[in-house]
């Protein structure tokens, strides 16, 4: 693959890559860096893509271990984004909504970092199971159990803060 | 909850930002790959021609020295001389026990040195 075919697939997938890793890490300076990092390395190893899967599926799987190998070396420290996005969403009843809006961000912000990666790959990117699956290399069951105690923990969390 | 949550996320994606200087930032960063690539695929080229260059000469060499060796016609040298003992000891099986090792050796070691001088970039991923 060369240079310039690589870069006309990657700009393809560059916005959602970067709204995924921005959604994942919070910053945007630190999601736009392990971006470049996941790209340069998947245009190392482009030798050993072999088109199993699709460039998309593979371009973020080395972008989520990259997240993953800088969490783990603490450089970096995940944090929800910025609330004045969620805030400035009128919900279907404006202040209610509002607030609603508010607390799944927040709720969402405090799940654990494989749920919250699975949810946003189904949810926001609307990648089907097995392709989450693919990126964050584990079963196809395992996402769906994810996805399903993902959606339960904010309800939970919902519920819990509509109750204080 | 499902819908809601489908919403939410369609509603407060976040934007990054300005793709063009990313782009061109990546590209930067590409161009370096590519240098530094280039220049450790030079260093490994140069490394295995010299090593094969090293293991012909050897090679060469032993050839013929053996060929000299054979050809050459024998003289007998006179009892308690130093060419006398040189030649027990050229007969004996111990030259063989010593000479084989430093074959062997002078042959796989390039090999493994070859291995060890691989591409990071190859190994690596």
């Amino acid at each position: 693959m060369t240079r310039e075919e690589f870069i006309s697939l990657a700009t393809a997938e560059q916005e959602s890559l970067r709204r995924f890793l921005l959604s994942l890490c919070g910053d945007p300076a630190q999601a736009d860096d392990i971006a470049q990092d996941a790209l340069v390395n998947a245009y190392v190893s482009s030798a050993s893509f072999r088109g199993a899967a699709r460039f998309s599926t593979w371009l973020f799987r080395i972008a989520y271990n990259c997240f993953i190998d800088r969490l783990r070396s603490r450089r970096i420290q995940t944090a929800p984004l910025d609330v004045p996005a969620a805030q400035a969403v009128p919900g279907p009843e404006a202040t209610d909504g509002r607030f609603r809006h508010e607390d799944l961000h927040r709720a969402i912000g405090m799940l654990p970092d494989k749920e919250r990666a699975a949810l946003l790959l189904f949810y926001m990117e609307d990648k089907p199971v097995k392709e989450v699956a693919a990126i964050l290399e584990i079963p196809a069951g395992s996402v769906r159990a994810y996805l399903t105690r993902g959606r339960q923990h904010v309800k939970n969390y919902l519920e819990k803060w509509k109750t204080r | 909850m499902e819908n809601e949550i489908r919403e939410f996320f369609r509603q407060t994606a976040p934007k990054p930002a300005d793709p063009t200087s990313f782009t061109l930032e990546l590209n930067a960063r590409l161009a370096a790959v590519e240098q530094i690539k280039a220049y450790r695929d030079r260093e490994i080229r140069r490394t295995r021609q010299t090593l094969l260059a090293v293991f012909v000469a050897g090679l060469l060499m032993g050839g013929a020295i053996i060929a000299l060796l054979i050809l050459h016609p024998v003289r007998l040298p006179a009892a308690g001389s130093l060419a006398s003992t040189m030649a027990q000891i050229s007969g004996s099986p111990l030259l063989y026990a010593i000479a084989i090792p430093f074959a062997l050796a002078a042959i796989l070691l390039p090999l493994l040195i070859s291995r060890r001088y691989q591409s990071p970039f190859s190994s690596r991923f």
